[in-house]
């Protein structure tokens, strides 16, 4: 695939803002309500939501279990590559899943694997699924079992920061807005006119 | 529902505070419209919050208008309404009727209500099957749980953060239907453990069921709370959105904490 910025028309060092300004124009520009059903402008919009996805998704992208854990995210793209072969069969589907972003789907196809059969690569998946359905509570107990499976894992540790570090850069962000604990408005909002009458 | 989504008035700039007033005087107006004036006592400020973000995301196009309404008839104000505004709506009438549900069958009130709205529901499941399944089976889910006296907060707040992600879901094939999931499920878990927290002492008074432990300090609350909406702001961050994104942030990462801190009283 090209370089995921001049896919959106942006030099590389644009910033989130822009590539989201830019993915937006494009969708527009391409959706089947403008451009027609035809295959050329789907075929660009697959490129322009893979892009878009390599831009702002990079730093949580999957990894496949390959040496490279960028990149293996291209779903419709058959970014997954040299390592399906190594992957267990039975986590194969679980992986399919994930690749295609349908992550209910791959907690339950990990559901189907036996306890005693739950290494921590699949720890991991179910930990990742989890994590891209707002189940973070649940992706840290799981991560962190993947890492006693097998601690020295840089990938499950990685992952695991990752997901801690969403926590500490949530509360960072908020002391921008004042914290947590001033400038409320103790019932209603004043200048609201509905909300003391409902 | 609730009503714990939203702003904090004191960082806003005065137009945002318009816009965010007129977002809500849309949707009080179309559930006034598809619904009746009764209607209005459903609104909450949690689908004001869906409304924008599904507006801003599609950059839908919005119909604006001034209006003197029932409650407020003296004064005229903006209102905007997009094709999300009926969608907020919509999903408005389903939550809210089975709240009122629960409420019927916790201490008895408002059966003629439930009734009423009960006839709601064919057309709702008729329009939005997915949503609305989720919506009732979730529900009766957590309803079994609460029988059963569960005592896992985490996995009841995220039971209903189940639900709320599939309310975000408008289009289940839309390329951003995960992030909106997230985003759904993280405020869900975020509202239930707030509502548990802000009810806990009622709760324990009147012997209702609680999910959260007798002895649990404002700080371990807290450290539950923060990690709901980081994942529900985590997944915000990864949608292209620009129009209304200092209002939806100032709702994300500020106006959600204001009940907290008068709920710790």
């Amino acid at each position: 695939m090209s370089d995921p910025y001049s896919v959106l028309g942006l030099r590389p060092d644009a910033t989130d803002e822009e590539v989201k300004k830019a993915y937006k124009a494009l969708a527009k520009k391409y959706h089947p309500d403008v451009a027609g059903n035809s295959p050329e402008a789907a075929r660009k919009m697959q490129e322009i939501n893979a892009a878009y996805d390599q831009i702002i998704n990079h730093k949580e992208s999957f990894s496949t279990g390959s040496s490279s854990s960028y990149g293996g995210y291209g779903y419709g793209y058959g970014g997954y590559g040299s390592s399906r072969e190594e992957e267990p069969l039975e986590l194969r589907a679980a992986v399919a899943y994930i690749n295609a972003r349908r992550y209910m789907e791959a907690i339950n196809a990990l559901r189907s694997v036996p306890e005693e059969r739950r290494t921590g690569r699949w720890y991991y998946l179910s930990a990742y699924a989890k994590a891209h359905t707002g189940d973070t509570v649940g992706a840290e107990r799981d991560i962190s079992i993947a890492i006693q499976k097998e601690p020295g894992n840089i990938t499950y540790l990685s992952f695991r920061d990752r997901l801690l570090g969403r926590r500490s850069a949530y509360q960072d962000y908020s002391q921008s807005f004042g914290g947590f604990s001033t400038g409320f408005f103790p019932c209603c909002f004043p200048f609201f006119p509905c909300c003391c009458i409902i | 529902m609730f009503g714990y989504v939203l702003a904090n008035a004191s960082s806003l700039s005065k137009e945002e505070k318009e816009t965010y007033k007129a977002h809500y005087c849309g949707l009080c107006r179309t559930l006034r419209e598809r619904y009746g004036t009764k209607a209005i006592m459903a609104l909450s400020y949690d689908m004001v919050f869906l409304e924008m973000v599904l507006s801003d995301l599609s950059d839908a196009e919005e119909t604006k208008g001034t209006e003197r309404c029932v409650p407020h008839p003296v004064k005229e104000h903006g209102f905007v309404t997009t094709r999300f505004t009926s969608y907020a709506a919509d999903m408005q009438m389903l939550l809210g009727y089975y709240s009122l549900l629960d409420k019927v069958r916790d201490d008895g009130k408002g059966k003629s209500e439930e009734k009423r709205m009960r006839l709601l529901l064919p057309a709702l499941e008729n329009r939005y099957p997915r949503v609305s399944q989720a919506v009732r089976k979730g529900l009766e889910e957590l309803t079994d749980k609460e029988k059963e006296n569960e005592r896992d907060a985490q996995l009841m707040s995220l039971l209903f953060g189940r639900i709320l992600g599939e309310v975000f879901v408008f289009d289940d094939e839309s390329f951003f239907r995960d992030d909106l999931r997230s985003l759904g499920c993280g405020l869900g878990r975020f509202i239930y453990l707030l509502d548990a927290w802000c009810d806990r002492v009622k709760d324990r008074r009147s012997g209702a069921y609680n999910p959260l432990p007798e002895d649990i300090t404002e700080n371990e609350v807290k450290e539950m709370l923060v990690d709901a909406a980081a994942a529900a702001s985590a997944a915000f961050e990864r949608l292209p959105l620009d129009q209304h994104v200092f209002i939806l942030r100032n709702i994300l990462y500020s106006g959600i904490w204001s009940k907290f801190k008068e709920g710790g009283k």
